[in-house]
């Protein structure tokens, strides 16, 4: 019998893998139909919407010598935060980019994993004494994930 | 083609009134005159919520075969459309003498591939 617990944990962000990732969380819902109807003494549903939402913290994290330890939390924080296209129009600025990500469960050379395409709904920074700077993600599955290999 | 056996998710119903017609007089008096001795004019608001797109179906296809609000029938004999009232049916049916039409068109939303929910406006008439 084999346990996971953090150390097992993996995130990719299109398809390279995160640099000091400290959790990852996904979190899959269903809104059921109701069908019932005046004659039912009990309600009765049948499948009905899906939806997945997930998050994930990174440290802010920067090693230039390191090239396979990019920056992940930037590299998030990115495809939300966009400058303005203009100086002079504080309205416009590029529209926010879709990510690719892998939640993996690493076992040797077993890779367990949830890809999913994904819309950065918030990316949070908070920065205080005491603590290390980190990154909070959340992030909008679109539509269902492409692989699921748990 | 028979009005649709499938008990709705909920129902509303007015009985519709008699055939009153009232005169106010300069003073206030009011007068009113009886033209019938039969409740006219009855509704009935039925509400399918989250059926299947072939029982949905199943309302366009009467709608068509009644030539939409034109044509007059009874709804099935049973408790389907008015399942769940555990009186007489007589009591929500369409008042003694008159059947049903359709009020308007049925509204169908589709909510979910293969569920769509359907709402049925018929009110009671008789034939001349």
């Amino acid at each position: 019998m084999t346990f996971y617990s953090g150390q097992n944990g993996r995130l990719q962000i299109d398809g390279t893998t995160a640099a000091k990732v400290t959790n990852w969380s996904i979190s899959s819902s269903m809104s059921p139909l109701a069908t019932t109807t005046l004659e039912d003494t009990d309600e009765t549903f049948v499948n009905g919407i899906r939806s997945t939402t997930g998050s994930c913290r990174l440290f802010y994290y920067d090693d230039t010598s390191d090239t396979e330890r990019i920056n992940s939390a930037k590299t998030l924080i990115d495809k939300l935060i966009k400058v303005r296209t203009e100086g002079s129009e504080p309205g416009v600025a590029a529209a926010p980019e879709d990510v690719t990500f892998r939640l993996q469960v690493v076992e040797g050379d077993t890779t367990r994993e949830i890809e999913v395409d994904a819309l950065i709904t918030s990316a949070s920074m908070a920065m205080a004494v005491g603590e290390v700077l980190a990154a909070d993600i959340a992030f909008q599955v679109n539509g269902a994930p492409s692989t699921v290999s748990l | 083609m028979t009005f649709p056996a499938l008990t709705p998710s909920s129902r509303s119903f007015d009985p519709g009134n008699y055939p009153v017609k009232a005169y106010n007089a300069q003073d206030g008096a009011e007068i009113r005159f009886l033209y019938g001795d039969k409740r006219v004019a009855a509704k009935l608001q039925l509400t399918y919520t989250n059926i299947t797109d072939a029982n949905a179906e199943e309302f366009i296809d009467h709608f068509d075969d009644m030539n939409g609000t034109f044509e007059l029938f009874d709804l099935p004999t049973g408790k389907d459309a008015l399942g769940g009232w555990s009186e007489e049916t007589a009591t929500l049916d369409a008042p003694e003498g008159s059947k049903w039409r359709y009020a308007q068109p049925p509204q169908l939303n589709s909510v979910y591939p293969g569920v769509s929910s359907v709402t049925v406006n018929l009110i009671s008439a008789t034939s001349a």
